[in-house]
C-alpha cells in the first residue's frame, strides 16, 4: 500500500468516524422499555423521569450531551474539509469527540444498563475512536528538499 | 518594485564603490586573520536568504464540499434539538401514528405508546405511568422502572394500513395486514411475578390481524381512529372506541367535530352546576343532557350522540332511584375544579343511597323501603381509592368502613371556552394514581395470594381469642406468630361480631418458618385440625373477605371446647396462587366445588381429611394432583369414607 492510499484509507476512516456520530442521532439509544422509541429530549426526560440519574448531571446538561454527539460529528467534518483530518483542528476535534462519545456512552449504561442499552451510544462510541484513528494513522508526511 | 529588488538595490548602495579585484584580496585578508580560518572549505558558507511567502495548500473540491456537508448538518443538528424541546410527540400522518403506536408495543415501551396517544384524552396519563413504574419497582413486582413489562415480549410485524379521511381532522386507519405475536419469558419476570405464576413455561401467541372482527362470516377490518391536534396525528383511544361501539350496533353515524364546533352551549356555568346537573341527568335518565356535560375534547359522547341515544333507546336504558338531596362544592384551580359531592336518596328497591366524597353507600339488596339495616353483610359502602378491591373493579373500588386516608373523594371538572364540563379521564387517573401510591408490599402479597410473605402483625398465645383487624378493602390478611409442639393439632374458631351471624368469610393456613405450608395448605378451619410436623415457631395466616372485625381463636385442639370441634363442614386445602378447594367431610351438608385435591404421593390422606366420598371418582390430572367429582349426585352429600390415593 503507497503513501498516497494510506492517507486515503485514513482521511475515509476519519469521515466515517463523522458519519456514524451523526448517524447516533437516528438510532435507538435503548433497546427497550420505557425510552426505546425516544431521541434527544424526550428520551433523556423519561429516564430521568423514572428515577435514574447520574451525580452532578442534570436533565437538561445530560440532554445538552446526546446533542453534542452529533454536532461534533458534524464538527468533524467541518475540520476535514477546512484544514485536513490531521490537522491540529481535525485532532481536537477527534478527541473531543472521543471523550464526549465514551463519557456518554458510560452515562447510558448507569441510566438504563448494559441489557437495555440500544445501538446509538455504541455507534456514536465507535465513531469517536474511528475520529482517532483516522487523526492519528499514518504519521504526518515529511517534506524532504 | 517588489521587496527583493528593493533589498537588492539596498545592499548595492552599500558601502564605497569598488572594482571586483579589490573585494576578493579583502576577503582573503579576513580569513587569513579570523576563525573563520578553521572553517571546513567545503561547508557553506551562510548566504543571507530572503524567504519568500510560504505556498499555499492548493484547495480540493471535495474537501470543501465535506466541510460545507458538516455545516449543513451541524444546521440541521441544532435545527433538531430545538424542534425537539419545542415540539410534541404524534406522528405527522394517520398511519405514521399508528406504527409509531405499533412500534412502542414492538419496544414494550408503554410511555412511548402515552405519546402517540391523543393529548387532549389522556392528560396526565404520561405522569401516572410513570408513577406506576416507579412503584412497582419500589414494590419489587418489576425488576427495573424502565422496563416494567420485562418478561412480556410483544411483536407487530408487516403492518397493512389505509387511512380513510371522517373529516378535517379525523381519519380511520383500517389495519388489512400484519401480526401481533406475544410471548412470555418467566425468567425474565421478578421473582415475586414469577412465584406467582407457577409455570416456568414459555407461552406464545400470535393473532393473525387480517382475520378482522365481528360477524365471521362477514368480517370486517380492524380499525384504528387518528385525529389531528395541533397539527399532529395521534391515536384516539376514545374515537377508536365509539366508533367499535357504533359500528358493531349499527348505528347512525358520528358527527365528528360537532362537539369541539358547539363547546360553548354545551356543559353548564359552574363546576357544581356541571356535577349537579349531571346527578339529576341520569336520575331523569335524560342521555342527551348528561353527553352534554362531558368534555368533547376528552371523551366524545356528543360527536356519537345520534348513536349513543339509539343505544340506550334501543335497550330502554333507564336508571331507577331519587335524589332526595344534593350539594356539591368546588375547589377552583385555573381551569381546573375539584368538586366534592354530597347526597342522598333512595333506591329502585327502597332503600336508601348516599354519597358523601368519594365513598358510596348503596341500598340494602331486597330491603324495604325505611328498613333499618344494621347486618354487615347488606351495609356496603364503596369508597374510590381503596388498595383492596372486588376483582371485579380490579381492586380500585372497595368494601370498606370508610374512606382510605389520602384517597380522592372529588370529582374534576375542566374549563372550555367559559363552560364547565366533567372530566371523566382526570377523575379516573386521579383515582388511579391514589391508588397507586396507597399500594404497599402487603397488598401485593395478598393480591398476588402470597400471604405466606406477609410478616406477622402480632405473637399469640393458644387457646387465646384475638380481635380480627376490621378490613379496609374487599380482602386482608392478619398474621399471627405462635409456639407449637411436634404432633400438637391446632384448630382456629371464628366468632362472628355481628348479631346476625358471619360477616365475612376466611381462609387460614399453618406456615413453617421458610414459609412452606404446613399439611400442604389444609386450613385449620370447620373444625379440622391440622398437625404440626415439629417443635419450632409457626405463623397462622388469616384472609379475611368482607368487613372483618370478628374474633378468632387458635386452640390447642385438645384444650377446644366440645362444639368447636364438633363443628363440621367444609375441609379445604390451599392449591396454590389464591386457590383454595373445599369439599364436603361429613353427612348432612352441601357438597361444595369438590374441586382439585393434593394428597401427598402414595400416602393415605390424615383422618379426618377426606380425599373423596365414596360416590366421587378421582382421576390423576397431568400434573399430578387429583381431580373429584362425583359422577352421580354432585349436588348431594354422601357418606364418608377415608380413603388413600395410590
Amino acid at each position: 500500500m503507497n503513501e498516497r492510499t494510506k492517507f486515503g484509507v485514513a482521511d475515509g476512516i476519519y469521515l466515517v468516524g463523522g458519519g456514524a456520530l451523526v448517524g447516533s442521532a437516528f438510532l435507538y439509544w435503548v433497546a427497550r422499555g420505557a425510552g426505546s422509541g425516544l431521541r434527544g429530549h424526550d428520551l433523556i426526560d423519561t429516564v430521568v423521569a423514572l428515577g435514574n440519574h447520574v451525580p452532578a448531571l442534570s436533565s437538561g446538561r445530560l440532554t445538552l450531551l446526546w446533542y453534542l454527539i452529533p454536532a461534533l460529528g458534524a464538527a468533524s467534518w467541518i475540520a476535514f474539509g477546512v484544514a485536513g483530518p490531521r490537522s491540529r483542528a481535525g485532532r481536537i476535534v477527534a478527541i473531543s469527540a472521543a471523550l464526549m462519545a465514551a463519557f456518554t456512552f458510560g452515562v447510558f449504561v448507569r441510566l438504563v444498563g448494559w441489557q437495555r442499552l440500544g445501538w446509538g451510544p455504541k455507534v456514536a462510541l465507535l465513531g469517536g475512536l474511528a475520529l482517532v484513528l483516522g487523526a492519528w494513522l499514518p504519521p504526518k508526511r515529511v517534506r524532504s528538499w | 518594485m517588489s521587496e527583493l529588488q528593493e533589498r537588492l538595490n539596498a545592499l548595492s548602495r552599500r558601502g564605497k564603490p569598488r572594482g571586483v579585484d579589490a573585494v576578493f584580496d579583502e576577503a582573503a585578508r579576513i580569513a587569513a586573520t579570523t576563525a573563520e580560518a578553521e572553517v571546513d572549505g567545503d561547508e557553506l558558507d551562510p548566504i543571507p536568504f530572503v524567504s519568500t511567502e510560504p505556498a499555499r495548500r492548493p484547495r480540493r473540491r471535495m474537501s470543501s464540499l465535506i466541510a460545507a456537508t458538516g455545516v449543513t448538518v451541524l444546521l440541521l443538528v441544532s435545527m433538531l434539538a430545538v424542534t425537539a424541546f419545542l415540539g410534541s410527540g404524534g406522528a405527522n400522518t394517520p398511519e405514521g401514528a399508528v406504527r409509531k403506536l405499533a412500534d412502542a408495543i414492538s419496544h414494550e415501551d408503554p410511555l412511548a405508546a402515552a405519546d402517540v396517544l391523543a393529548p387532549s384524552e389522556i392528560q396526565s396519563l404520561h405522569g401516572t405511568l410513570d408513577a406506576a413504574s416507579k412503584r412497582a419497582a419500589e414494590l419489587k413486582l418489576v425488576q427495573q422502572a424502565g422496563a416494567p413489562l420485562s418478561g412480556l415480549d410483544f411483536d407487530v410485524d408487516d403492518l397493512q394500513l389505509t387511512a380513510e379521511n371522517l373529516g378535517a381532522d379525523y381519519a380511520k386507519v383500517r389495519i388489512q395486514g400484519g401480526t401481533i405475536r406475544a410471548r412470555t419469558e418467566h425468567e425474565k419476570f421478578s421473582p415475586l411475578v414469577q412465584k406467582s405464576l407457577g409455570d416456568p413455561a414459555t407461552n406464545e401467541g400470535r393473532v393473525d390481524l387480517r382475520q378482522g372482527w365481528g360477524d365471521e362470516s362477514a368480517p370486517q377490518d380492524l380499525f384504528v381512529v387518528a385525529v389531528r391536534q395541533g397539527g399532529h396525528w395521534y391515536v384516539s383511544a376514545a374515537y377508536t372506541t365509539l366508533e367499535y361501539i357504533r359500528v358493531g350496533n349499527e348505528l347512525p353515524a358520528a358527527d365528528f367535530g360537532s362537539g369541539a364546533r358547539n363547546i360553548a352551549t354545551l356543559g353548564a356555568d359552574t363546576p357544581e352546576a356541571a356535577v349537579e346537573n349531571g346527578m339529576r341527568a341520569l336520575q331523569a335518565s335524560d342521555w342527551s343532557a348528561l353527553i352534554a356535560l362531558a368534555d368533547p375534547k376528552e371523551l366524545p359522547l356528543y360527536d356519537y350522540r345520534a348513536a349513543l341515544l339509539e343505544h340506550a333507546n334501543r335497550n330502554e336504558t333507564k336508571t331507577e332511584f331519587t335524589i332526595s338531596s344534593m350539594a356539591a362544592t368546588a375547589t377552583v384551580s385555573g381551569d381546573t375544579a375539584k368538586v366534592s359531592l354530597t347526597a342522598a336518596g333512595t333506591g329502585g328497591s327502597g332503600g336508601t343511597w348516599s354519597v358523601d366524597g368519594g365513598c358510596f353507600r348503596a341500598p340494602p339488596s331486597g330491603s324495604s323501603e325505611g328498613e333499618n339495616v344494621t347486618s354487615g353483610e347488606e351495609d356496603t359502602t364503596w369508597c374510590v381509592g381503596q388498595t383492596f378491591g372486588s376483582p371485579f373493579s380490579l381492586g380500585l373500588v372497595g368494601s370498606s368502613v370508610g374512606p382510605r386516608p389520602g384517597g380522592p373523594s372529588e370529582i374534576t371538572v375542566v374549563r372550555r371556552e367559559g363552560r364547565w364540563f366533567i372530566s371523566p379521564a382526570g377523575t379516573a387517573l386521579d383515582v388511579l394514581d391514589t391508588w397507586i401510591a396507597n399500594t404497599d408490599q402487603r397488598a401485593l402479597y395478598i393480591l398476588l395470594g402470597q400471604v405466606e410473605s406477609l410478616p406477622p402483625d402480632a405473637v399469640i398465645t393458644l387457646n387465646t381469642k384475638v380481635r380480627l383487624p376490621e378490613s379496609t378493602g374487599y380482602a386482608n390478611a392478619a398474621v399471627y406468630e405462635f409456639q407449637g409442639r411436634a404432633g400438637q393439632e391446632v384448630l382456629a374458631d371464628i366468632t362472628p361480631h355481628l348479631p346476625d351471624g358471619e360477616c365475612c368469610s376466611y381462609n387460614a393456613f399453618i406456615v413453617n418458618a421458610d414459609g412452606s405450608y404446613v399439611s400442604d395448605g389444609s386450613m385449620p378451619l370447620y373444625g379440622n385440625p391440622v398437625a404440626l410436623p415439629a417443635d419450632g415457631t409457626y405463623r397462622i395466616v388469616v384472609t379475611i373477605y368482607g368487613n372483618g372485625g370478628d374474633s378468632f381463636t387458635l386452640w390447642d385442639a385438645a384444650q377446644a371446647p366440645a362444639d368447636v370441634r364438633k363443628k363440621t363442614g367444609e375441609s379445604c386445602r390451599h392449591v396454590g396462587g389464591a386457590g383454595t378447594s373445599c369439599f364436603d367431610s361429613a353427612s348432612g351438608s352441601d357438597v361444595l366445588d369438590p374441586g382439585v385435591v393434593t394428597p401427598g404421593a402414595g400416602t393415605a390422606l390424615p383422618a379426618p381429611t377426606i380425599a373423596k366420598d365414596s360416590g366421587e371418582t378421582c382421576v390423576q390430572t397431568s400434573n399430578g394432583k387429583y381431580d373429584c367429582s362425583n359422577s352421580a349426585t354432585a349436588d348431594s352429600s354422601l357418606p364418608v369414607d377415608a380413603t388413600s390415593i395410590p
